[in-house]
């Protein structure tokens, strides 16, 4: 029997009870997790960490208020007391509710499969191991490297979606990851070089082929002679120049500066007492010159590999894709089937996402992907590029709570003189306002250079959930940006 | 009667670890149970009205199997036998895969348990219907002040288990309850977060009554230039700041060379007015006095009148180090080591009005937010403002500003400190719940403003 079938007869069980007490709406969703992670310190193998997973979630409207609860435990009897919770939970919310009117969605009776060629949990894991540990020995052959971490992390997912709508859905996810990170210190500074990007590696929706693909052994001599070089080069100098951002840094940039604040639920003050508004208000919609005009912002939960990929969100609208900013305008806003209205559409586009079975759903980014650009390959940027600085891989990133004043430094950094790569420069740090920023976008590589990444920690919600988002980008300039702001020269 | 979701109890979880330790016998292999739950209710509102209402239940068992060097670990969410046992099996897979690293120790010995009571049934019984009631009474304040009320209630229990081959075991409970609140008017809004183990001390209704008149001081924030000022810290900013420093008093951020205190153990770090302990058993804190591989917690004296006292240091790093454990084990194997989850700086006997009355011209700070670090060795952090930043002048808050970033480095922000207020429970937005003061420093760095 497939995972969908196993389930069947308890989410009908489930959506029957909470009709029966009274629930105008209800959905039901089961998860199942199989993750596997492998991570390396220097030379030796630090952590092998298998977890299975499984439980639901089942959120109901009773009387207009909204209830969820979760349970790992899916014995017939302990579903009907999650379901009485559940209406109970709404009756509570009830007590002072706005009325809840859900757009349209078709019914979807549909099994749904991720895109991946190589199963990482049939791939050996001594192969695994010996990847990372062989790629740690190459960093750990430059000399002054202090501290090599490496790690891969595989997930299978299983979810069942059902909702007292009709649909019911069946999704199966493979997701998959490696990277690596270097250090080098010599007392008075420490320096980090990461490989692909930082702070995880990259996350894909593949197989085992991503791993292979990236190559972390060929790349480690790399990273390590940078992090020692690093320790000695110069600092990012306190100027207003322009810069070139390298793809993983756009990526985070995109994430931050355009996911967010076009979340709706944001706009509407509904995440106000954590991860903050946004300064996309209603008001700015097909109006504001959010970027210059060669900047096309898309959302797009179709892209065969990005992380933030699905058939069907969380509360089983069907993946979409459709622009946020197009020729610069800002146009859209991600949504969900409660809040669509809101906006005037008669469809939410999709955005629903939850953790896991014991969250319930909230508005997420998918993949928000920058539209490559006509000015060719990076070498063609750069050598376009007259006095600048080429910035890459994030090191940090922070960013105000309506989303305008942003600072990000990156691990790395080199001048560029003449429209060629110069001295590499440490701790290089930008910032601005969003709007601001993106209006002084006048290049963007092509296609050539593009890259889907990965973002596996994504924060929002209260309690704080984590979300798997994707961002496509190829490397971008922008025109008289302060550089060079956290440390100062 | 409405039965809410309950943690295992104690005699529910010794007998899940015996169960594992027996079946573990038959395997050949030594191991460890760690048993966590979270029982989690939590409403959720804004805008004057419920958005998101929950109720999480989520357990984790976590299998540790060592033999000889090698070890291995499997999760679960079931606490049944015969899905532990299904554990303890794909473990032993695992480990016949793994290589050897000679690091590996045996797992520690039984503990004398250390009782400490956490537990308020009340608060971790809490109905959602009593979690509305509070709800809609602070809607009711907001609306009769034309404010916007958004925030979170939450309350609930967790528990942390944990069992081995070598007869420890021990258990731990606590209720938890959270309620923090934006108001919001316009452009402008203000914000209180209260944590601790019983709903009703978090002092809910007047909190709301002191959010609403932050808000309306906060109304029509003025232009300021950055540069660099005397700010007045509320606890929740101290606690949000320095949530970038506590790993670097661990053994293993030595041992890695990243800790920004490296070669400085017993040497002046920070300011002489500045004491800082980690102590589970101080009576504002939280948390259970063993740590994840089930060992007694210490109390660790980390800074001293500003000079580097101690580390804490989990087993191995206590052995390569030639010092003692302290108890602050991070669940095993882990590359972070150890960590010093309860945090108490201690304070001093100032108010934050004695801070303003003392200050020609700064900044009042309610909350700082997006706080991340920039540089490990300097420790300079980057951050933000947000929901009310008051203009002090000639010892007065004289009008509200627009919101301000900061690049700014802890260890000169400690060596700066001009006042202390009473320390108290206190826990940020992306931070542990920490005892720390307010504090008053001088010549903070804003380096730009934003719009609002």
């Amino acid at each position: 029997m497939s995972f969908g079938e196993v389930y069947k007869d308890l989410t009908q069980m489930a959506l029957t009870t909470a009709k029966q007490l009274g629930a105008s709406y209800a959905d039901i969703r089961i998860v199942e997790n199989l993750s596997q992670s492998i991570e390396t310190k220097n030379l030796e193998l630090a952590r092998i960490n298998e977890n299975k997973n499984l439980g639901c979630g089942i959120r109901v409207i009773y009387n207009g208020g909204w209830g969820f609860a979760s349970s790992y435990d899916l014995s017939p009897n302990s579903i009907k007391k999650t379901v009485k919770l559940a209406i109970e939970i709404g009756k509570a919310s009830s007590l002072f509710k706005e009325k809840i009117q859900l757009a349209d969605e078709p019914v979807h009776k549909v099994t749904w499969q991720s895109q991946y060629q190589k199963n990482p949990f049939d791939i050996p894991l001594e192969t695994k191991i010996n990847e990372l540990i062989l790629a740690s020995e190459k960093a750990h052959s430059v000399k002054g490297i202090t501290l090599s971490l490496g790690f891969m992390h595989f997930i299978a997912e299983k979810e069942i979606f059902a909702s007292s709508q009709g649909s019911y859905i069946e999704q199966h996810f493979i997701k998959s990851s490696c990277g690596m990170e270097v250090y080098a210190s010599n007392g008075n500074d420490q320096q980090r070089r990461s490989y692909p990007s930082s702070f995880g590696g990259q996350w894909e929706l593949a197989g085992y082929e991503l791993v292979e693909r990236l190559k972390l052994i060929d790349h480690a001599p790399k990273i390590a002679v940078e992090a020692v070089k690093l320790l000695e080069a110069p600092l990012c100098p306190t100027t207003n120049c322009d810069i070139i951002i390298g793809s993983s840094q756009m990526g985070l940039q995109i994430h931050e500066s355009c996911g967010h604040p076009s979340e709706l639920d944001r706009a509407l003050g509904e995440e106000i007492n954590y991860a903050g508004d946004s300064f996309l208000k209603l008001a700015l919609l097909n109006k504001l010159h959010y970027g210059s005009s060669i900047v096309n912002l898309f959302a797009d939960a179709t892209i065969p590999h990005g992380l933030g990929s699905f058939g069907y969100d969380d509360e089983g609208v069907a993946a979409q894709k459709f622009y946020l900013v197009q020729d610069g305008i800002f146009c859209n806003y991600l949504s969900s089937r409660e809040l669509a209205g809101s906006i005037d559409l008669t469809r939410s586009n999709g955005c629903m996402r939850a953790q896991s079975w014991n969250y319930t759903p909230i508005i997420r980014m998918t993949n928000i992907c920058l539209e490559p650009g006509k000015s060719g390959n990076l070498n063609d940027l750069i050598g376009d590029t007259k006095n600048g600085i080429y910035m890459e891989t994030n090191k940090s990133w922070s960013i105000d709570q309506k989303r305008y004043n942003f600072q990000f430094s990156t691990e790395i950094a080199y001048e560029i003189k003449d429209g060629k790569l110069g001295r590499m420069l440490k701790n290089p740090s930008y910032g601005g306002i969003t709007s601001e920023f993106w209006n002084a976008c006048d290049a963007i590589c092509d296609e050539t250079e593009y890259v889907v990444w990965g973002v596996p920690n994504c924060g929002k919600g209260q309690p704080s959930q984590t979300m798997w988002t994707g961002h496509g980008a190829s490397p971008a300039r922008f025109k008289n940006i302060k550089a060079g702001i956290a440390h100062k020269v | 009667m409405l039965t809410q979701s309950q943690c295992k109890t104690m005699s529910q979880c010794k007998s899940i670890v015996d169960l594992a330790v027996e079946y573990a016998k038959t395997k050949n292999v030594e191991i460890e149970i760690l048993i966590s739950q979270n029982v989690d209710n939590n409403s959720r509102f804004a805008n004057n009205h419920m958005t998101q209402n929950q109720n999480m239940n989520e357990i984790d068992i976590s299998v540790r199997v060592i033999k000889g060097q090698k070890q291995a670990k499997y999760n679960v969410n079931q606490p049944s036998k015969d899905i532990i046992n299904f554990a303890i099996d794909e473990a032993c897979r695992l480990l016949k895969l793994v290589p050897d690293n000679p690091a590996i120790m045996e797992l520690p010995q039984a503990q004398t348990s250390v009782n400490l009571d956490r537990l308020d049934n009340t608060t971790a019984n809490l109905t959602p219907i009593d979690r509305a009631s509070t709800i809609e009474e602070v809607t009711h304040i907001a609306k009769q002040n034309n404010l916007m009320a958004s925030g979170l209630y939450e309350t609930g229990s967790n528990l942390i288990a944990i069992g081995n081959s070598n007869n420890l075991f021990q258990y731990f409970v606590q209720s938890n309850a959270t309620f923090s609140l934006t108001m919001t008017c316009d452009n402008v809004s203000s914000w209180m977060k209260g944590t601790g183990l019983k709903a009703d001390k978090l002092d809910i209704i007047n909190q709301a009554k002191h959010v609403v008149n932050n808000t309306l001081l906060a109304q029509n924030p003025c232009d300021i230039d950055p540069g660099h000022y005397t700010v007045i810290l509320s606890a929740e900013a101290v606690s949000d700041l320095l949530g970038n420093l506590w790993w670097d008093f661990t053994a293993t951020s030595f041992r890695d060379k990243r800790s920004c205190f490296l070669d400085k153990l017993h040497k002046q770090v920070l300011g002489k007015n500045i004491t800082i302990y980690d102590d589970v058993f101080n009576k504002m804190q939280l948390g259970a006095p063993f740590d994840d591989e089930g060992v007694n917690k210490k109390q660790v004296l980390l800074v001293k009148n500003g000079v580097l006292n101690s580390l804490v240091y989990n087993r191995l790093n206590a052995q390569f180090f030639k010092e003692e454990a302290t108890g602050h084990s991070l669940p095993q194997p882990n590359v972070m080591g150890e960590y010093p989850a309860n945090i108490v700086m201690v304070g001093g006997d100032s108010s934050i009005e004695d801070m303003i009355a003392s200050t020609d011209r700064g900044i009042l700070l309610t909350r700082v937010w997006y706080v991340r670090e920039v540089d490990p060795t300097s420790k300079i952090v980057t951050g933000m403002t947000r929901d009310g930043t008051f203009l002090v002048e000639n010892g007065k808050v004289t009008k509200a500003v627009k919101n301000l970033r900061f690049n700014e480095s802890l260890l000169e922000m400690l060596n700066k400190v001009e006042m202390l207020g009473k320390a108290k429970l206190t826990q940020g937005e992306e931070s542990n719940p920490v005892v720390v003061p307010p504090l008053k420093v001088a010549y903070f760095n804003f380096e730009s403003v934003t719009k609002f």
